[in-house]
């Protein structure tokens, strides 16, 4: 019997995660100092406490079923589960995410429609586009004036542009022949819009989609970092603080995770939109 | 007063030159007329002009000089009266082949009803074979099937002018055959007017009842008309054997060979007027000066 | 020889170590619902802890502020411990000890039902400076004024600074330089900021990467980098102080990075930086990691030198004058807690979760009781390594402003006492002590010295003036 190449690369798969584990046990230790008897000096010293380590593969799955066991439990206001913080980032990413699908893909189907507007911003885009999401939220907190709604904003900043330009570029290379099938039917221009422009330009507007996506979830967890609160940014900063790098390593897994979720959601909407010439 | 069906006077087409003030005229002096029922095609070398003509035509480019009437109308915009099949079908991929074609028929007759659309579109799905297909979306289907729908979708809505661009262009010769065939038998039976674009000299002669000859751009002209003087219904087996096929297709052949970069010199240097255009070629009176070994003038 | 103004201010000669078994009068007279002998040992003291807040929520018969003790210290085990423990005639004999107290405070409960506003949020950057406005949350001392207090941590001092400004904070945890500087408009928009107490007195200290340990003589430390938390911050202004009087020009010859206080230790360690003047724990921490060592406590610099301070915006106190009150004395109150080394290890204990400092009680122990590791192979004992004393003194205020006007932070001619005196609310301060019934100093100014310098507060320009090196 031989193998489908499925089972060959699951089985690749599994075999290189325990390759991974393997030796992530061997290079890492527990932060232990292994000492018996010790002076007052080494007890202040803290040898008889674990110290800040890069942890190893297990001791990081401890921890991710320790935390995951609990995901809600809730310590006060600066001590909450990976599942309550990560609920925040989610939602802070969904406000700000949804607010820029809202204004970006009319506006950009707009500028997609008009080539002169296109390239009349062009330049401002183009110089928007590569900001720093860290760099605007110091304006944001001084605008605004509210921590939580300026990152809603910065990820709203940071996530416009790409479906932006992506839906004007889509709209615009909108292929000349549908767009005359529609003119020989006397479509008006809504339902030109609606019926070929939209249709036709939605893999490319998706495409936008997926990696404004990726951008929020990349921006949301550097904001946090910075202003704190909650959120998932907070967390890794929280266990940052105390050099906790088992848990830092857990919730960057989670990060990941989660924005592969995320990343996958939007694929699989993408899907009932995509077409193949 | 135009009594044609459709009437194309003096058109002309120019584009500017890019970074410059100057302009280049693609075609010039394009005069012809189609009358109700009646096949043409128009058939020139690549970049003459054809498909910026059908374009004109159907309403989806304007003419910089001249005019386009149809049934009296001016031709300035598109409408439903013209189907366009186009040179690469242009099926929304989108859409099921169903739906291409409901999608067609909902913006024609705009009070009819779901299930009327629907069996009017399997109706003509059903005329090109593809009423087992109904339900797959373009990119399931062979070339051949895609252009069929396209055609389905220019029939369905009943245009008083068909107009086709090289509609078989990218498909075998088998199944080329196969297309035009139900052309000539949906033509047959529904006697509708159709303007078509074509390379291929042996389908123009099956189909046509006139053959518009281009000269080579720019500055093109529709230099001659061919009428193709054989009785209807055709068939593509058996028009070979008709005496004037050949003496066509060898003009034709000479025409694209020879004639048609003459033709515009000839109109350059003003050897040739622009008055004396389109030439009017009957082929029984070519198969007659052929016999008779009369030089062709 | 500190000079806390918790005890008795006129008294320059007290010794007054406030070690675990302290037996002065202020520590007798003051401590809440105290009336054993003092503990010996540190379960002892663990205990006392416990009873005295037991006590309270008793006498207070609230039920929300028991439950939030309990959560805070975390232990059924804590609980069936004091059942057996306490005594209840010794609950009983401290009650008329507290309602004096808190009739004495000004919030009694006719004030409270007056409270504008009870429900605060109150950011805090996780260092042991913080100690008195996060403790005030599982002592109680909050809910004992009628007040609802979020204590929310904060990443650093620029988002502390944002964050009030947005009113997002009622009020804030800052450093004592920051509210001069924001009333000032130095640094961020103008905006008439009070400070209306002191967090803690010293604290801080200067830690070096290892590689330094035969590097003492500050004069060998051209090109060094150094992190301080904040721009406006007293560590800011002691590190140029201290490089400067040792010769180095501190923007020239060496570089100060403003670094937030939880990441000095990772800076460290990845060799961004050869040393910092920071915040507590994080000298201590990365002594502990192996990191670094204690070159020394700033105490050294200026013995009693202010450092970090409770912070709200004029615009809060006036529009909210109950609810500021009330705050305000609990913060008082949980200074003067935090002051008595006796409650030093539990404190260690309480503060040291995720929900607060989220750091080694072990390392936060040695910063509050002052026995610790110096990372040179010492073990030191320093009981007033920090201290808790809310006295914002004007001439702390005048001699920080003398620095920022030093080092080019305030270009203009600026009126130094009338800035001092509308930011730091001493008058007030005092007040409001001697009404809860604690010692308060009669004067507001005084002179200091910093590094065997005299400082007087009655000549700041002369003052600048005075040193060699400067912006
Ligand atoms: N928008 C335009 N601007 C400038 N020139 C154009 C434009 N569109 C077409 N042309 C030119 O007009 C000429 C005719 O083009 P057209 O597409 O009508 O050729 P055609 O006869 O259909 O050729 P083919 O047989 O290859 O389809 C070409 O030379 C082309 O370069
Ligand atoms: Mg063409
Ligand atoms: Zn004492
Ligand atoms: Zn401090």
């Amino acid at each position: 019997m031989t193998m489908t190449d499925t089972r060959k690369s699951i089985l690749l798969s599994i075999g290189l995660l325990f390759l991974f584990v393997f030796i992530g046990e061997l290079v890492t230790g527990d932060g232990s100092r292994h000492k018996k008897n010790l002076t007052e000096y080494e007890t202040l010293m803290g040898l008889g406490e674990k110290q800040a380590h890069v942890p190893g593969p297990i001791e990081v799955a401890k921890l991710a079923v320790k935390e995951l066991r609990h995901p809600f439990y809730d310590n006060g206001p600066n001590d909450k589960g990976i599942g309550t913080q990560l609920f925040f980032s989610i939602l802070r990413v969904m406000a700000g995410y949804l607010l820029s699908v809202i204004i970006a893909v009319p506006l950009g189907f707009l500028i997609g429609m008009s080539p002169v507007f296109y390239k009349a911003l062009q330049p401002y885009i183009q110089i928007l586009k590569p900001i720093s999401p860290l760099a605007w939220m110091p304006l944001a907190l001084f605008v605004i004036k509210d921590s939580i709604l300026s990152s809603v904003f910065v990820i709203f900043i940071c996530s416009i542009w790409p479906m932006l330009i992506n839906t004007a570029f889509g709209v615009m290379s909108v292929k000349s022949d549908f767009l005359n099938v529609g003119k020989t039917l006397e479509m008006n221009n809504v339902k030109m819009a609606f019926t070929i422009i939209l249709p036709a330009a939605l893999p490319t507007i998706f495409t936008g989609l997926r990696i404004s996506m990726g951008i929020s979830w990349l921006v949301i967890v550097a904001a946090e970092m910075l202003v704190g609160g909650t959120g998932i940014g907070y967390y890794v900063w929280n266990e940052w603080n105390n050099l906790d790098l088992a848990s830092v390593v857990f919730s960057i897994l989670m990060i990941g995770i989660v924005g592969m979720a995320l990343d996958a959601m939007i694929a699989y909407i993408s899907k009932y939109f995509d077409y193949q010439e | 007063m135009d009594t044609n069906f459709l009437n194309v006077k003096n058109i002309s087409k120019s584009y500017p030159i890019k970074d410059s003030n100057s302009f280049v005229t693609i075609y010039e002096n394009v005069s012809f007329s189609i009358d109700k029922g009646e096949f043409i095609c128009l058939i020139g070398h690549s970049g003459c002009g054809k498909s910026t003509i059908l374009n004109n035509l159907a309403g989806l480019n304007l003419v910089s000089g001249g005019s386009i009437s149809m049934q009296g109308q001016n031709v300035n915009k598109p409408s439903l009266d013209r189907g366009v099949i186009f040179q690469n079908h242009s099926i929304l991929p989108w859409l099921s082949v169903l739906k291409n074609v409901t999608m067609a028929i909902a913006c024609k007759f705009k009070t009819m009803s779901k299930a009327d659309i629907e069996s009017r579109a399997i109706h003509f799905l059903k005329m090109v074979n593809l009423d087992d297909h109904i339900h797959k979306k373009p990119s399931e289907l062979s070339g051949g099937m895609k252009q069929r729908v396209g055609i389905a979708r220019a029939f369905a809505i009943e245009p008083s002018l068909l107009l086709m661009d090289e509609p078989f262009g990218a498909l075998d010769a088998l199944t080329r055959g196969k297309l035009q065939d139900k052309l000539v038998e949906i033509c047959d039976k529904t006697k509708q007017t159709t303007f078509m674009i074509t390379h291929d000299i042996d389908e123009a002669i099956l189909l046509s009842d006139k053959i518009l000859l281009m000269s080579d751009g720019p500055e093109a002209r529709v230099a001659e008309t061919v009428i193709v003087d054989i009785p209807k219904p055709r068939n593509r087996a058996s028009i070979v054997n008709h005496p004037a096929y050949y003496v066509i297709r060898n003009y034709l052949v000479d025409f694209l060979v020879n004639q048609s970069s003459l033709i515009s010199q000839k109109l350059k240097t003003g050897s040739l007027s622009d008055k004396d255009l389109p030439l009017t070629v009957d082929p029984l009176q070519l198969k007659y000066n052929l016999e008779n070994n009369i030089i062709n003038p | 020889m500190p000079v806390n103004s918790l005890d008795d201010p006129f008294n320059e000669n007290s010794d007054l170590s406030h070690g675990a078994g302290c037996s002065c009068k202020s520590c007798h007279s003051k401590d809440v619902g105290m009336v054993e002998n003092l503990p010996s040992s540190d379960e002892d003291i663990v205990n006392r802890f416990v009873e005295t807040s037991i006590v309270k929520s008793i006498f207070n018969g609230n039920d929300m502020q028991r439950r939030n003790f309990i959560k805070t210290v975390g232990a059924g085990t804590f609980r069936a411990a004091l059942l057996s423990i306490i005594p209840l005639g010794a609950l009983q004999a401290c009650v008329n000890d507290t309602k004096k107290k808190v009739e004495n405070g000004g919030a009694t409960n006719a004030a409270a039902s007056k409270l504008e506003k009870t429900t605060l949020n109150i950011g805090f950057v996780p260092i042991t400076c913080a100690t008195p406005i996060i403790m005030s949350k599982p002592l109680g001392f909050y809910e004992k004024y009628g007040l609802d207090v979020n204590v929310i941590k904060t990443a650093g001092w620029a988002v502390a600074r944002d964050k009030s400004l947005n009113k997002e904070y009622d009020a804030s945890h800052m450093l004592t330089p920051m509210p001069l500087a924001m009333t000032m408009g130095a640094g961020s928009t103008s905006a008439n900021y009070i400070m209306p107490a002191v967090e803690n007195i010293n604290g801080q200290a200067i830690c070096l990467h290892n590689k330094h340990k035969n590097k003492r003589d500050p004069k060998m430390w051209k090109g060094f980098k150094f992190g301080v938390p904040f721009e406006y911050s007293m560590h800011n202004f002691l590190l140029r102080y201290y490089v400067a009087e040792f010769g180095l020009d501190p923007d020239k010859d060496i570089q100060i990075r403003v670094v937030p206080p939880p990441e000095m230790v990772a800076n460290l360690k990845a060799g961004n930086l050869d040393g910092y003047l920071s915040p507590d724990p994080f000298n201590q921490r990365a002594v502990y990691e192996g990191v670094g060592f204690l070159h020394m406590l700033t105490k050294e610099i200026w013995e009693g030198h202010p450092c970090c301070a409770f912070a709200c915006s004029e615009a809060f106190a006036k529009k909210h004058p109950n609810t500021y009150a009330a705050l305000f004395s609990a913060i008082i109150d949980a200074t003067n807690y935090s002051s008595k080394h006796e409650n030093r290890s539990t404190i260690s204990e309480a503060i040291a979760p995720k929900n607060y400092l989220n750091q080694p009680a072990s390392v936060i122990k040695q910063v509050l009781t002052g026995k610790y590791a110096d990372g040179l192979g010492n073990v030191l004992n320093e009981p007033n390594r920090i201290g808790f004393d809310p006295f914002p003194w004007h001439s702390m205020g005048v001699w920080i402003l003398t620095q920022m006007k030093r080092w080019g932070y305030v270009k203009k001619d600026i009126d130094y006492k009338k800035i001092a005196e509308q930011v730091y609310l001493a008058a007030e301060c005092g007040a409001k002590m001697k009404a809860l019934g604690y010692d308060a100093p009669s004067t507001t100014y005084k002179k200091h010295i910093i590094m065997g310098k005299e400082f007087d507060p009655n000549h700041p320009e002369d003052y600048v003036n005075s040193f060699a090196i400067k912006a």
